[in-house]
């Protein structure tokens, strides 16, 4: 795994005890969140393919529209890039967490490259947020709830 | 040589912004899974099911701004704060997002399975 491969930067300064037990313990966290949104990844490509399955059964051969006319293009969108967003933000979490704890139980401290890669969850994690929050929004405006 | 107040303030610069980002949910989320929360209870054409189901998304709504909170916390003063407020936060984003995951995985297995029969 290239991310085991990583160069750690051993010059940084070393972390307190409660420091190394809580970092140890954020990337065992960042671990079950990988998990989670894995499964949050996989539910919203199962509704993804449930709306193209719908489409299917509403398409009739005598109305004279495409099979493309009754796709419900605006919740496919959002389901399915969510769906992208949630695969590559579990795969962050992973990358990070095992960095983190990699850097932290080696060299008690926290490498550059570990920085920069939680960064980059952080970011992801932000987008994935805001794009379940739109999701929420369209199905409660949608279905009039 | 980067020392660890450095390390922290990179951490904590995209911190802020996952912070902003869920305490926006978090609003955006309460005020209205609240409200399809009291339709449900008041008007006739929505059940048990409805109510449910919109319990479901408050739960993690309210839960995310504790870690939103904290994550800018995390940014205006990170020696302060430190990681062990951090993990708190991370505990509640993990269980906020776990719930809504599996609930996610659930409700998108089932209703599949049922379309493929």
């Amino acid at each position: 795994m290239d991310i085991l491969d990583d160069e750690i930067d051993v010059q940084g300064d070393d972390l307190g005890g409660r420091d190394r037990t809580a970092l140890i313990n954020i990337g065992t966290i960042l671990l079950l969140k990988g998990i989670a949104f894995l499964l949050l990844g996989l539910g919203n490509f199962f509704i993804s393919i449930l709306i193209i399955r719908q489409a299917k059964y509403r398409y009739s051969y005598q109305s004279g529209q495409s099979y493309f006319e009754k796709i419900e293009w605006e919740p496919l969108i959002l389901f399915s890039v969510s769906s992208l967003l949630a695969f590559f933000t579990g795969y962050f979490a992973f990358r990070t967490s095992v960095a983190l704890k990699k850097s932290i139980r080696e060299h008690n401290l926290i490498a550059p490259a570990v920085t920069q890669k939680w960064s980059t969850y952080h970011q992801f994690a932000a987008v994935l947020v805001g794009f379940v929050a739109v999701d929420v929004t369209y199905l409660i405006v949608k279905h009039a709830l | 040589m980067s020392s660890l107040k450095e390390k922290h303030e990179r951490i904590s610069s995209s911190s802020a912004l996952l912070g902003i980002v869920l305490i926006a949910a978090s609003i955006v989320g309460f005020v209205l899974v609240s409200r399809s929360v009291i339709r449900s209870l008041t008007e006739e054409f929505l059940n048990d099911y409805h109510f449910i189901m919109s319990m479901i998304f408050l739960i993690p709504s309210l839960m995310l701004l504790l870690p939103g909170l904290l994550l800018i916390r995390f940014q205006r003063n990170p020696h302060y704060i430190g990681f062990r407020k951090v993990k708190t936060g991370y505990i509640f984003l993990l269980v906020s997002v776990g719930i809504v995951g599996i609930f996610s995985f659930l409700i998108g297995g089932f209703f599949l399975l049922d379309i493929l029969k």
